[in-house]
C-alpha cells in the first residue's frame, strides 16, 4: 500500500511536465478556437466538433455530493471558457446520489449527466451491478492524470480530501502538540482526567464513506494496532455526525483536539485569520487517509458533448485550479498554489507530512468495507451504539 | 352525531316543496338526498387514497427482496426477520421508547400550563408572552439543538459559566434524558396551540358556576378544564409520542456525543447513509405504522362518546380571562424566565452566530464579526431561489393543507360514524412514517401511479408530500376544536331554510376561525423547515430552505447556516406576530 503510493508519486511528477508547455501552445484548426480560449495540443483533433455540438444541447445536470460553495469557483471558470452550457449541480449525500438516480432511472425520468460521490462502496456497486457509468467515455486529460486517480474504466477523481487532526493551541501546548493519531492517543493515556470527552470525531462506521475512511486507516497502521488505539481513547473520545460541530467546539475549548476531520470541511473555517489563532493543525504522520471523490459520466447522459466538456475542464489543470477556491483539493502536479490552508494539493502534504504518511482510498474490497466483526469492535471500543 | 345527513334527507324527502318544472320523480329525488352522504364517501376515499399513497409502495417494499425498482422481485418476509433479529434496532426501540414518554411528558406539561396560564389568565404582557413562547416552532429543531448544544452542553458556554460562578454544572445533554427534554421542549409550542384552541373554547360562565358554588380557582381549573380538555390532551400525548418517535434533528445533533441510538437515527443510518437497505426501512416503517395504529385505537377507547365536550353552545358567551392583581406579574416573571432559557438565549446565541466567523470565549467577540455569513447566502443564487420556493410552498402548500383539513374535518365530524372513523383513521396513518420515509413513498408513488411523472422535479410535489407529512399534526389540531361546536346552531340554519353549505359557512367557518388560523400557522411554518420529507423530492429547481440548510451543516459552516436560519426568522415571525396580535 505504502510503497504504491510511492511510486504513483514518483509517476506523476514526471507526467505532470509536459502540460505546462502544452498548455500554453494554440492548436488552430477551424474558427471554434478563434473564439474561445483554445485547447491543449493533446486534445483530439475532433474537439471543435463536441464544442460545437454542445451548443445544441441543454447545459449539464450534475448530482453530487459537494455544496454551492464548492462548486460556484469552479463552474465560474467552466462558463467563461463555454458560457452556453449551463451547469445545475443537486447536492446529496454521497450514496443518495446513486439511489436517487437508480430510482430515477426506473421511473424513465432521469436525467443526470455526471455524478460525484466520495462513497467508494456505492461506486462499486453502481460499476458493477448496475452498469450506470459510461464506460465509454475517456477524457481528453487521461494520460495526464496519476493512475490512482482512475480506479476504474470511465471513472475519474475530481478532488481529494485529506483526513487530519485540528487541535487548540490556546489550550494544547505547542509541546504536546499532537502530530499523529499515537501521540494523541499518548496524550489521553497519561491525563485521562484531563481529556474525557475534550477529543472528538466523526461516527467512524456512521456510514458506507466513513466506512471506507476508518477501514483504510485501519488496514494501514494493522488491525490490532488501530483497535489498540480505539480502545485507549474510548472514554475520551465524542463522536459527532457533522465535522462542523466539532470545529465549532474545538473552537469554544470546549474539545481539545479533533480527529479524522475533512479538509473540504476544515481548510475554509482555518482560511479565517482570526480562527487560525486558536486552530492548529497537523497531517497525521502514522496515517493521512486521502478519501477520493469520484466523478464519472452517467449512462443515462442526456447531454454527451457538453458533459465530456465538463469533465474534461473539472479534470485540467485551470479547473483543478479552480476548485481549490471552493474548498476542494486537487491532486494534480501541475497545480500551483500560493501556501496557506487552501492552497494544499495532494503533494504539498506529500512533502509537508512525508510520503509515506499519505494513504489514498482505492477500489480494493479488503479497505472498502470492513466486515461486521471489526465494525463491532471499533464501535464497542469507542462506546458507540451501533 | 349521526343524524345530521339522515335529518337533512328526511327534510328533503319530507315534502319541501321542489321548484316547478324539477322533475319529481321519486329516483331523482332519492338521489339528490343521498348527494351529499356521496359526495362525503367521496372526499373521505380520496383522503385515505392521499394519505396512504406513500405507503402502498413501502408495504410492497416491505415484502420483497429487492427495491421497487428492480427486476426479478420475490415475496418474502426476510425484511422482517432481519429486522427484528438485529440488535441495534432492539436497543433503538427500547431508547425510542424512553425518549418518547420523557419528551411527551415534557411537551404536554409545559405545552398544558402554558397555555392555561397564557389563554385564561389576565397577565401582564400576555401577548407578547405568548408569540415568545410559540417562537420555537419558527426555529428549525435542527439549529436548535445545535445552539443548545454548544450553550448547554457539558463544556458549553452556560455549564462553563454556572461552575465558575456557582461551583456546579449542569446535568449531562448529552444522554438519553437530555435528548428527551430538549425534544420536549421543542415541541412544547405545538401542544400549546393544541390546548389554547381548545381552551379557547370553553365558556368562563363554567369555572364561574364552579367558583359560585364555593369551588377554589385552583379546584374550578382543575374541575372543569381539565375533564373538558380531555379530548386535547389525549390528542396531545398521541400526538407528541408520535413527533418524538419521528424527532430527527435533536438525535442527529446529540445522539452522537450521548451515544444513543433511536428509531429515527436507526433508519437514517441503515435506510438512507450506510447502505440503502430500502426492504429494512420499509419493514420497519411498517413495524411503526402498526404500532401508532395501535395507540389510535386505544386513544379512541379511552375518548368514548364525543358529544360530552362540546361547550360552544348556542347560548355560551366568549371567554373572559381570570383578573390576577399583583401575582401575575409572578407567574408572568416565571414563563419569562423559562423562555428567557429555553428560547431567547439559544436564539440569540444563533443570531450572534450568524454575524461571527465563530464565536469563543477564547476571543473577543468584536473580533470576530462579520457579514460574509450573509453574503455566502444571498451570493448564490441557488440559495435565493430555495427561500423563494420555500416561500411558495409554505403559503400555497399551507394553504391547500389548510382547506384539504377543514374539509376532512367537515367530513369526520358532521357525517355518519363510518366516514368519521374512516377519516380519523386515514388522517392518522402519516404520522407513523418518518420524514424521509413519506419522501421516498412519494418519489415511488409519483412513479408508480399514472400522471405522477408530471409532479416530479415541481414544487406541487414538495406541497402534497408536505401536506401528506403534516396532515395528521393540522388535523389533530382542528378536530377537537370542532368537536366542541354544538350542531344546534348548524341544525338552526338548516332549519331556518339554509342549505347545508351555507350552514358551514355562517357558523362553522366563523366559529373555527383561531383554529383554523392556527391549523394554517401551523402548516406555513412546519413546510418552512422541513428537510427530511423533501431531501428525495427536491430536484435542481425546487430545492428548499430546509434542504439547503441540512446541506450547509453537514458541508461544516455553522456560520452560513445560522445565517439562513435567521433569514427563515425574519420571514416567518412577522407573520406569526400578525396572526396572533389579532387574537
Amino acid at each position: 500500500m505504502t510503497k504504491n503510493t510511492i511510486d504513483l508519486g514518483r509517476r506523476r511528477v514526471t507526467q505532470g511536465l509536459g502540460l505546462l508547455t502544452a498548455g500554453l501552445m494554440l492548436s488552430g484548426s477551424g474558427f471554434v478556437e478563434m473564439a474561445f480560449a483554445a485547447q491543449p495540443e493533446y486534445y483530439p483533433k475532433d474537439y471543435a466538433s463536441v464544442i460545437e455540438a454542445s451548443k445544441a444541447e441543454h447545459g449539464v445536470l450534475v448530482y453530487s455530493n459537494m455544496g454551492e460553495m464548492n462548486w460556484a469557483p469552479l463552474i465560474q471558470a467552466f462558463n467563461a471558457e463555454y458560457p452556453w452550457i449551463k451547469v445545475q449541480t443537486l447536492d446529496l449525500g454521497s450514496s443518495e446520489v446513486f439511489d436517487r438516480y437508480y430510482a430515477e432511472t426506473a421511473a424513465g425520468t432521469n436525467q443526470t449527466d455526471v455524478v460525484v460521490s466520495h462513497s467508494a462502496a456505492s461506486w462499486l456497486d453502481f460499476i458493477q451491478k448496475k452498469g450506470g457509468v459510461n464506460t465509454d467515455f475517456v477524457s481528453a486529460e487521461a494520460d495526464k492524470l496519476p493512475a490512482y486517480s482512475k480506479p476504474s474504466p470511465g471513472i475519474y477523481t475530481i478532488s481529494v480530501d485529506p483526513y487530519f487532526i485540528v487541535y487548540n493551541k490556546a489550550l494544547i501546548s505547542p509541546e504536546e502538540a499532537p502530530k499523529s493519531i499515537q501521540d494523541i492517543v499518548d496524550l489521553v493515556t497519561k491525563d485521562p482526567a484531563r481529556f474525557a470527552h475534550k477529543v472528538a470525531t466523526g461516527v467512524p462506521m456512521a456510514n458506507a464513506a466513513a466506512q471506507n475512511l476508518s477501514n483504510t486507516y485501519i488496514q494501514h497502521v494493522g488491525v490490532d494496532k488501530a483497535l489498540q488505539q480505539y480502545t485507549a481513547l474510548g472514554d475520551a473520545v465524542d463522536v459527532y455526525r457533522s465535522a462542523g460541530q466539532i470545529m465549532e467546539k474545538i473552537t469554544t475549548g470546549e474539545v481539545l483536539i479533533g480527529f479524522m476531520l475533512s479538509g473540504i470541511q476544515v481548510f475554509p473555517l482555518l482560511a479565517d485569520p482570526a480562527r487560525a489563532q486558536i486552530l492548529g493543525y497537523a497531517f497525521p504522520t502514522d496515517g493521512t487517509v486521502m478519501l477520493m471523490r469520484h466523478i464519472a459520466m452517467a449512462k443515462t447522459v442526456k447531454n454527451p458533448n457538453s458533459a465530456k466538456l465538463f469533465i474534461d475542464f473539472v479534470l485540467s489543470a485551470a479547473g483543478q485550479t479552480a476548485l481549490s477556491a471552493g474548498g476542494l483539493m486537487s491532486y494534480r502536479d501541475d497545480v500551483v498554489l500560493p501556501d496557506g490552508p487552501t492552497g494544499y494539493t495532494y503533494k504539498k502534504i506529500e512533502t509537508e507530512a512525508g510520503a509515506s504518511s499519505l494513504v489514498p482510498t482505492t477500489f480494493d474490497a479488503k479497505t472498502m468495507i470492513p466486515p461486521q466483526d471489526l465494525i463491532d469492535k471499533v464501535n464497542a471500543a469507542l462506546h458507540v451504539q451501533p | 352525531m349521526t343524524d345530521n345527513t339522515g335529518h337533512s334527507a328526511s327534510l328533503i324527502a319530507a315534502g319541501a316543496t321542489l321548484p316547478a318544472g324539477v322533475s319529481s320523480s321519486r329516483a331523482v329525488r332519492r338521489l339528490q338526498a343521498a348527494a351529499p352522504l356521496i359526495l362525503r364517501w367521496a372526499f373521505a376515499l380520496l383522503l385515505l387514497a392521499l394519505l396512504i399513497s406513500p405507503m402502498l409502495p413501502l408495504i410492497y417494499q416491505s415484502f420483497v427482496n429487492r427495491p421497487l425498482y428492480e427486476a426479478g422481485k420475490l415475496l418474502t418476509l426476510g425484511n422482517f426477520t432481519k429486522l427484528f433479529a438485529d440488535p441495534s434496532f432492539q436497543s433503538a426501540c427500547v431508547n425510542t421508547f424512553w425518549f418518547a414518554v420523557i419528551g411527551t411528558i415534557v411537551s404536554t406539561a409545559v405545552g398544558f400550563v402554558a397555555a392555561l396560564l397564557l389563554e385564561r389568565l389576565d397577565l401582564p404582557g400576555r401577548k407578547t408572552l405568548k408569540i415568545m413562547f410559540l417562537a420555537p416552532i419558527f426555529v428549525s429543531a435542527l439549529i436548535l439543538a445545535l445552539s443548545w448544544s454548544m450553550l448547554y452542553g457539558p463544556g458549553g458556554f452556560a455549564d462553563i459559566w454556572l461552575r465558575a460562578t456557582l461551583k456546579f454544572g449542569l446535568p449531562n445533554l448529552n444522554s438519553l434524558g437530555g435528548m428527551a427534554v430538549l425534544s420536549g421542549v421543542s415541541s412544547a409550542p405545538v401542544s400549546y396551540l393544541l390546548f389554547a384552541s381548545a381552551m379557547g373554547n370553553i365558556p368562563g360562565t363554567l369555572e364561574d358556576a364552579a367558583r359560585a358554588a364555593g369551588a377554589s380557582p385552583m379546584r374550578a381549573t382543575l374541575g372543569i378544564i381539565v375533564p373538558l380538555i380531555r379530548p386535547s390532551l389525549l390528542y396531545c400525548v398521541l400526538l407528541n409520542f408520535v413527533l418524538n418517535i419521528d424527532q430527527l434533528a435533536v438525535p442527529l445533533i446529540i445522539g452522537g456525543p450521548a451515544r444513543v441510538q433511536v428509531l429515527s437515527t436507526y433508519l437514517y443510518d441503515n435506510g438512507i447513509a450506510v447502505k440503502s437497505d430500502y426492504g429494512l426501512v420499509s419493514a420497519a416503517a411498517v413495524v411503526m405504522l402498526i404500532m401508532i395504529q395501535v395507540f389510535v385505537v386505544g386513544q379512541k377507547y379511552a375518548l368514548g362518546d364525543l358529544r360530552r365536550y362540546t361547550t360552544v353552545g348556542g347560548k355560551s358567551l366568549r371567554r373572559g380571562l381570570v383578573p390576577m392583581g399583583r401575582a401575575g406579574w409572578t407567574v408572568s416573571a416565571l414563563i419569562a424566565l423559562y423562555i428567557v432559557l429555553t428560547t431567547l438565549v439559544p436564539s440569540l446565541f444563533l443570531v450572534l452566530r450568524s454575524f461571527s466567523s465563530f464565536i469563543s470565549p477564547l476571543v473577543p467577540i468584536t473580533s470576530v464579526l462579520t457579514l460574509d455569513n450573509f453574503k455566502l447566502v444571498f451570493g448564490y443564487e441557488a440559495y435565493i431561489r430555495s427561500i423563494i420556493n420555500t416561500l411558495i410552498v409554505s403559503i400555497v402548500g399551507g394553504l391547500g393543507a389548510t382547506v384539504l383539513t377543514f374539509i376532512g374535518g367537515v367530513v369526520a365530524y358532521r357525517s355518519p360514524p363510518a366516514i368519521k372513523r374512516l377519516v380519523e383513521m386515514s388522517a392518522f396513518i402519516p404520522r407513523a412514517i418518518p420524514g424521509i420515509v413519506v419522501g421516498i413513498g412519494i418519489f415511488y408513488a409519483a412513479i408508480i401511479f399514472p400522471g405522477g411523472s408530471y409532479l416530479s422535479g415541481t414544487l406541487a410535489i414538495l406541497m402534497i408530500a408536505f401536506t401528506i407529512r403534516y396532515y395528521p399534526t393540522g388535523f389533530a389540531l382542528l378536530g377537537p376544536s370542532m368537536l366542541q361546536i354544538d350542531q344546534d346552531m348548524e341544525r338552526a340554519v338548516r332549519v331556518a331554510g339554509g342549505a347545508e353549505a351555507r350552514s358551514i359557512i355562517a357558523v362553522l367557518l366563523p366559529l373555527l376561525r383561531p383554529a383554523l388560523v392556527g391549523c394554517f400557522l401551523l402548516y406555513f411554518v412546519s413546510f418552512f423547515k422541513e428537510y427530511a420529507a423533501a431531501s428525495f423530492l427536491f430536484g435542481p429547481n425546487t430545492a428548499v430552505v430546509g434542504t439547503t440548510m441540512l446541506q450547509l451543516d453537514m458541508m461544516g459552516n455553522l456560520g452560513p447556516t445560522a445565517a439562513l436560519s435567521v433569514v427563515t426568522l425574519v420571514l416567518t415571525l412577522p407573520i406569526a406576530i400578525f396572526v396572533y396580535a389579532r387574537d
